[in-house]
């Protein structure tokens, strides 16, 4: 990839024929190298892509994908005549011609496919139900299904089966024509193949849900744990998200990521701004020299954004090293996998070095060079790029290890990388209007998260920040430093807030019904007393701060606030007609009463 | 109660209302092994090689590497399948630094000129927030002309379906754009009214409804409308050279070479061949011969290979 990115993409036509052979046989020999790397260190593909992981992050992201999936579903209403009915910018016919690949050969309109299973090929190609049909009732037909089904994924209802179809129809509208593409699209389209080859039904899912309620219910004596799942999937996400970033920095080569106009004209242009007197504040950011520096942070972070992955890779290896559960190899075998990384690296300065003496300008450098001296300038700079990093870690390693472990928590943190990613993209969605783009690649931010990361945000979300002074919480003099620095301490120190009491009855069929609302109760706030007053099967709450114990629907409406995945029913809570509907809705998932 | 049926209660109680969440009882951590394994290996490791392959620019010292390992992989045709086909050229090489803009206008049989307010210039309603995908698609327009004549066609055909069946004579475009003025211009005025900027515009080239392809209300849509039908041969079709399509060229060429031999038999028979006897009736569309007209399916941003023009690269 990287041999790739070296050869200027719009650059002038040069004769290459005398270097083109061996240059190709060196990519070869890396992507050969690289393989053969993986073959000698099976132990490092096995973690890399075979083991199980926590299903939360998949789970999450299931759900925050679909929503953002439905929306952009949405969004389209306005369109759907124009974009994908016969009485709209396409009739059928000229679509299929244009876009319906293998279809526009292998299906006739009067005489249907020439062979039964000349569908195979049809569908292995582009494929649009539109291009069969498009009058405005099967789209809008088709549109409903698509919608039900995206809303099943997010729910997590027979998720496999909803993925796929979901999928199937959302690709029929964009299969039908690309006319109305955005970057948002595309990432949308890329990402929900992906979910399809994950489990990622197996949290915060209806699937689940019943799997382990007929689990507690039948008799287990534990709550019924959540499977994990393949990280295969995850991973490849997170490599796709990589190369978008990478991909998309590498492209933007034109003079005015590098002079830093980049993002005045991007803020300043008709098609995107939010209102027109954003022109003058982009001005003054940029007079200021605020726009070009983002420009350059930009332009920089997307390009490097692949070294998070490093980054990520280096700290699992230090936690297993430090744990002693990192695989031994032999002598011979970490040798020869150094030396394939040496080759691959080899390879693609070889490759580098060549397109500088090839493209190298003498004339246009900063520094007078000659192509030759170019070309050892770029070689001998792809080959010392990595040797300094991989020397420059282990020195610290060996010789500093406060600065070491600073370099872990943060070059190679997540935190700095998706951190700088959401607030872009936060600023990109206030400042320009670019559909849905924004959403989705915060989106696709959560498979990075672990397990762990993704209990912790939901137990921060449901604690209180402690107050000044109180556990690990410093006082601060009041003053200008106390006020910026009270947000971020109330972030940093939270302690948890008082419990919900659940009374129930001490009979095992009571039991096992309240021990259901655990798997809801994703901040852990839920605490549990057996009272013998209380009826069996009755849910009886006291919500913290409260002296008397809501019974019934009211007791199911006061646990809306610290169960999630009841979130929705707030609006009924409004009306004063729902609001006992909303808890009896409680009260019916757990069986209680 | 008793207090021996209490305590089995109270030990399930603890079990499951206070002990510390279970964990997957699986004490394998590897998701798959021996031939699964395998497999899954294998197409991991294709489809992250095609996903490289797929996005890294083809061009310079790479290209053959780039297009003979396309070859073997075959990853153009797996992205297609898959729906992965992608291009991430958002704001690259440059951001655009015009505003671009499509007007499109008709001409009605009764030889008026209207301006269907298709553009978004000075038109938008402010603070934006929902997105106008309509903006986009005429910018496109303009970015790749190859769409101007399927729209000019819509046009044509969603006037007659909105007049009564009558089609207008012409649809015609014209380019409208302003240059966003360089930062130094803007910041002696700290910023710019947009709409103060010099409009620029250019006449392109127009499209009759009565000969462009599919600029026709074709009949089956005017039945829904109660529309009378086109006159015979009125509809502009395409050629779609389907399966069918080409058996019937085929059957035809062959029945015509049947009738040339019988022909020539006849006249070998009377010692001379006629006079144009080799046929000139067109060779049978073969495998790829209809290509689109119009870009294949792109990925990212603008699709295909058409993100960003000589001024830059839209969102």
């Amino acid at each position: 990839m990287l041999a790739a990115l070296l050869a200027p993409a719009k650059a002038p036509a040069v004769d290459l024929s005398a270097h083109m052979s061996l240059a190709t046989g060196a990519l070869w020999l890396g992507l050969g190298c690289a393989l053969a790397f993986f073959l000698i260190r099976p132990e490092l593909w096995r973690r890399l892509w075979l083991e199980r992981v926590d299903p939360r992050p998949a789970g999450l992201f299931r759900i925050v994908f679909g929503v953002v999936v439905l929306w952009t579903l949405l969004d389209l209403i306005p369109l759907l005549r124009f974009l994908f009915t016969d009485e709209g910018l396409w009739l059928p016919a000229m679509a299929r011609k244009n876009y319906g690949g293998e279809l526009r050969r292998l299906w006739d309109p009067e005489h249907g496919f020439e062979h039964w299973w000349s569908l195979i090929p049809a569908l292995w190609a582009k494929f649009s139900l539109f291009h069969l049909r498009a009058d405005p009732a099967f789209v809008w037909a088709v549109f409903a299904l698509t919608c039900a089904s995206v809303t099943a994924m997010i729910l997590g209802v027979k998720t496999r089966l909803s993925t796929l179809l979901s999928w199937f129809l959302v690709n029929t509208f964009y299969s039908y024509s690309p006319i109305f593409y955005s970057g948002g699209d595309t990432v949308l389209r890329v990402f929900l193949f992906l979910g399809l080859l994950t489990r990622w039904g197996e949290a915060y899912s209806l699937d689940a849900w019943w799997r382990r309620k007929r689990e507690l219910l039948a008799g287990s004596v534990v709550v019924p744990a959540l499977r994990k799942i393949p990280a295969w999937p995850l991973r490849l996400m997170m490599l796709q998200l990589a190369i978008i970033y990478c991909a998309t920095g590498s492209l933007k080569s034109g003079l005015t990521w590098f002079d830093g106009t980049a993002l005045y004209y991007a803020l300043s242009l008709d098609h995107f701004y939010r209102h027109p007197v954003q022109i003058q504040v982009a001005t003054f950011l940029h007079m200021i020299g605020f726009l070009p520096l983002s420009t350059w942070v930009t332009k920089a972070w997307e390009t490097l954004f692949p070294l998070a992955l490093v980054g990520l890779a280096l700290r699992r290896f230090e936690r297993e090293a430090s744990a002693g559960t990192w695989p031994k190899v032999q002598a011979w075998r970490r040798a020869l996998s150094y030396a394939l990384v040496a080759a691959v690296i080899g390879a693609l300065a070889y490759v580098g070095g060549l397109t500088a003496w090839y493209y190298y300008s003498p004339g246009e450098g900063p520094v007078p060079l000659t192509r030759e001296q170019a070309q050892a300038l770029v070689a001998a700079g792809v080959l010392a790029f990595p040797a300094l990093l991989v020397g420059s870690y282990l020195w610290l390693r060996a010789r500093r290890p406060r600065q070491h472990a600073w370099v872990l928590r943060w070059l190679c943190g997540k935190r700095l990388w998706l951190g700088v990613g959401v607030i872009m993209h936060l600023v990109i969605d206030v400042a320009m209007n670019v559909g849905t783009f924004v959403q989705v690649m915060l989106a696709v931010y959560i498979p990075w998260l672990s397990g762990a990361e993704v209990d912790a945000a939901w137990r921060t979300l449901m604690s209180r920040p402690l107050a000044e002074g109180e556990g690990a919480r410093p006082k601060h003099k009041p003053g200008w430093k106390a006020s910026l620095l009270r947000p971020l301490d109330r972030l940093r120190h939270r302690g948890p807030r008082e419990p919900y009491v659940v009374h129930h009855a001490a009979d095992e069929a009571s039991i096992r019904r309240v021990a259901l609302l655990r798997m809801w109760d994703l901040g852990a706030r839920l605490h549990f007393e057996t009272d013998s007053s209380v009826p069996a099967g009755a849910l009886v709450v006291t919500a913290p701060g409260e002296k008397t114990r809501q019974v019934g629907a009211e007791a199911g409406r006061a646990l809306l606030p610290i169960l999630p995945g009841f979130w929705w029913l707030y609006p009924w809570c409004l009306a004063p007609g729902l609001r006992a509907l909303a808890g009896r809705a409680v009260l019916r998932t757990f069986d209680l009463r | 109660m008793s207090q021996a049926a209490e305590q089995p209660s109270s030990r399930l109680a603890d079990a499951l209302l206070r002990a510390p969440a279970a964990e997957d009882p699986s004490d394998q951590p590897w998701a798959y092994r021996g031939w699964a394994a395998l497999l899954v290996s294998l197409f991991i490791a294709y489809h992250t090689v095609a996903l490289l392959q797929h996005t890294t620019p083809a061009a310079g010292l790479a290209e053959r590497f780039n297009r003979k390992l396309a070859g073997i992989l075959r990853s153009g045709a797996y992205m297609r399948a898959t729906s992965s086909v992608q291009s991430w050229a958002m704001f690259a090489p440059n951001p655009h630094r015009t505003n671009q803009f499509l007007q499109v206008r008709v001409v009605t049989q009764a030889g008026e000129e209207l301006d269907l307010l298709h553009d978004i210039y000075g038109r938008r309603d402010y603070p934006y927030f929902f997105y106008d995908r309509m903006g986009k698609i005429n910018r496109r327009l303009i970015e790749q002309e190859r769409y101007q004549s399927p729209y000019a066609a819509w046009v044509c055909r969603e006037w007659a379906r909105t007049h009564g069946g009558e089609a207008p004579v012409r649809v015609n475009f014209t380019k409208m754009w302003t240059k966003v003025p360089p930062p130094a211009k803007a910041i002696a005025t700290m910023g710019f009214d947009p709409f103060e900027l010099k409009l620029h515009k250019e006449d392109l080239k127009g499209f009759d409804c009565a000969t462009t392809p599919h600029a026709q209300l074709p009949n089956d849509i005017r039945a829904r409308y109660g529309f009378a039908p086109l006159p015979e041969g009125a509809f502009v079709d395409i050629e779609q050279n389907t399966w069918h399509d080409r058996a019937e060229a085929k059957a035809r060429i062959l029945q015509r070479r049947r009738a040339v031999d019988t022909t020539r038999g006849g006249a070998e028979g009377k010692g001379k061949a006629p006079e144009g006897a080799q046929s000139d009736e067109p060779p049978a569309p073969e495998g790829d011969a209809d290509e689109p007209a119009l870009p294949a399916e792109g990925g990212g941003n603008e699709g295909g290979n058409e993100g960003g023009g000589a001024d830059g690269g839209g969102d």
